[in-house]
């Protein structure tokens, strides 16, 4: 159990972490039954931002922390697990020093869909399952494995699969700045055909174009 | 024969009167506890009995609909019902159900109605049938109509 | 919906099962740590309890009003607190629970479970 004020409990809500925005600092408390038993997640914000994580087992008295206990957070929030989310203000600064296991290294509030990059890419960094890319006119879907891309093909627009698909969608990341959206899930089997060897391709050239942007926005 | 057959019949709808008149006398807001199992009963003979069927409902607001439609049409309990929905907020207006004189006989001794079993026999087909929790907010009782306030659960 | 609430109750040393239960009996969530126990039929029987202990209270104090309810026997406590106006919050214990940390953690969640119906 983390230190901190209680401040509210929100049931109404389409994301849950989205509600990191109400945090100045402090951390966000959900539970959920799963498979494995009765859980207990913390996600520690600053800032509006995710900046550290622990996942207790309540009955067992285990627990997991940073990126892997926020990627059990992010799936139960994917399956509609979380009926609410309580709100506590607290030192995160100390709680991570005291805990130092509990930082995650992804930046920005994943979301289960989105428009910009930077949710985008905190998504890639903890979901694990099938997304939908689109455009106006291009349309992608690409299969995420604990941050890692597995496999990828076009399904509006061209016909690109595997790591062409990939390639594709960095081709289109202007198109896709101005007009894209992402939405978890992918109605779609992936086929051998639509498997990706360059695992981390499309988060490092997201990455490249986001340093990019702030190079830009800097002159 | 028919004469007794009356006889018996109002008889038996006094005892059940008093019956709940005792309860509410000794039980007051205790009464209310016993809704749910009361309206697990019901649903329960109104299936197996009377054949009410919910397959392949699991629409918490279908399920208020069939349920008060066969309540009313095919057992008469009321001349006429109404749903009001009002996002979570579902109000039940029931016209001359056949249980309006007791509840205004408890109401005429001070006792506030605090279980409706038709309400409580739809809260327990909704949280069998689709999951969600169904709590019961208030009865009203006035002159020719019973109301009942249900809140449904996320 | 309440797993937060459980979650953070389960965890109070001695606490071996909790129920949010509406005042009509109906169980809205619950877990117990014994398999053996029918929750379902407790969570009516705690509800009915509480509410004739109100009448209870109306009957010889004059008002109906109750701050908790305990059923103590050796083999462990039963603790009702009303959880806003539709229900009430039960928590089973070992015998020798801390009594006083039970009660703030009940009033805190009961709180809570009442801002969420």
């Amino acid at each position: 159990m983390l230190p901190g004020k209680y401040i509210d409990v929100i049931t109404d809500f389409s994301d849950p972490l989205e509600l990191a925005g109400k945090v100045r600092e402090g951390y966000l408390k959900i539970a959920w039954k799963s498979e494995s038993g009765l859980k207990i997640g913390y996600a520690l914000v600053k800032k509006g931002k995710i900046v550290g994580s622990l996942v207790e087992e309540v009955l067992e008295n285990s627990s997991i922390s940073g990126d892997e206990a926020f990627r059990e957070i992010f799936d139960a929030v994917r399956r509609n697990l979380i009926g609410a989310v309580e709100l506590y203000e607290a030192d995160v600064e100390g709680i991570l020093k005291a805990h130092p296991g509990t930082y995650v290294t992804l930046v920005g509030v994943p979301s289960k869909s989105g428009r910009d990059l930077e949710s985008f890419l905190a998504l890639l960094g903890v979901y694990s399952g099938g997304v939908e890319i689109q455009d106006g006119s291009k349309a992608w879907e690409i299969y995420v494995e604990s941050g890692l891309v597995k496999a990828a093909r076009a399904i509006k627009g061209s016909d690109y699969r595997g790591d062409d698909a990939i390639r594709d969608i960095l081709r289109e990341t202007g198109h896709l700045l101005k007009d894209g959206k992402y939405t978890v899930g992918s109605p779609h089997e992936f086929s051998p055909e639509d498997t990706v060897r360059k695992t981390d391709l499309l988060r490092e050239g997201l990455e490249l174009v986001k340093e990019k942007r702030k190079v830009e926005k800097g002159f | 024969m028919e004469r007794m057959n009356e006889r018996s019949e109002e008889m038996a709808t006094k005892v059940n009167n008093l019956i709940l008149y005792g309860i509410y006398k000794v039980l007051g807001a205790g009464a209310k506890g016993l809704g749910n199992s009361i309206g697990e009963e019901l649903l329960n003979t109104m299936m197996e009995e009377y054949g009410l069927n919910f397959e392949g409902s699991s629409d918490p607001q279908e399920l208020l609909n069939r349920f008060t439609e066969v309540m009313i049409n095919t057992f008469g309990f009321a001349e006429n019902g109404e749903i009001d929905v009002d996002g979570n907020k579902v109000t039940l207006k029931l016209e001359n159900p056949m249980d309006l004189y007791a509840l205004q006989l408890l109401e005429k001794k001070g006792m506030k109605p605090v279980l409706y079993p038709m309400a409580n026999a739809i809260a327990v087909a909704i949280k069998k049938f689709s999951g969600k929790n169904v709590l019961i907010k208030e009865i009203r009782v006035n002159e020719k109509h019973v109301e009942v306030d249900m809140l449904i659960l996320g | 919906m309440f797993e937060n609430v459980i979650a953070e109750l389960l965890r109070v040393d001695g606490v071996r099962g909790i129920a949010v239960v509406s005042k009509d009996g109906l169980l809205i969530e619950g877990q117990a740590s014994d398999r053996t126990i029918d929750v379902e039929n407790v969570a009516a029987m705690v509800a009915t309890i509480y509410g004739t202990s109100l009448n209870v209270s109306k009957e010889v104090f004059h008002e109906e009003a109750i701050d908790m309810v305990t059923l103590e026997s050796p083999k462990g406590k039963i603790i009702t607190v009303e959880a806003g106006e539709n229900a009430v919050l039960t928590v089973l214990t070992d015998p020798k629970v801390n009594l006083g940390l039970v009660r703030i953690y009940i009033k805190r969640n009961a709180q809570k479970v009442a801002s969420m119906l």
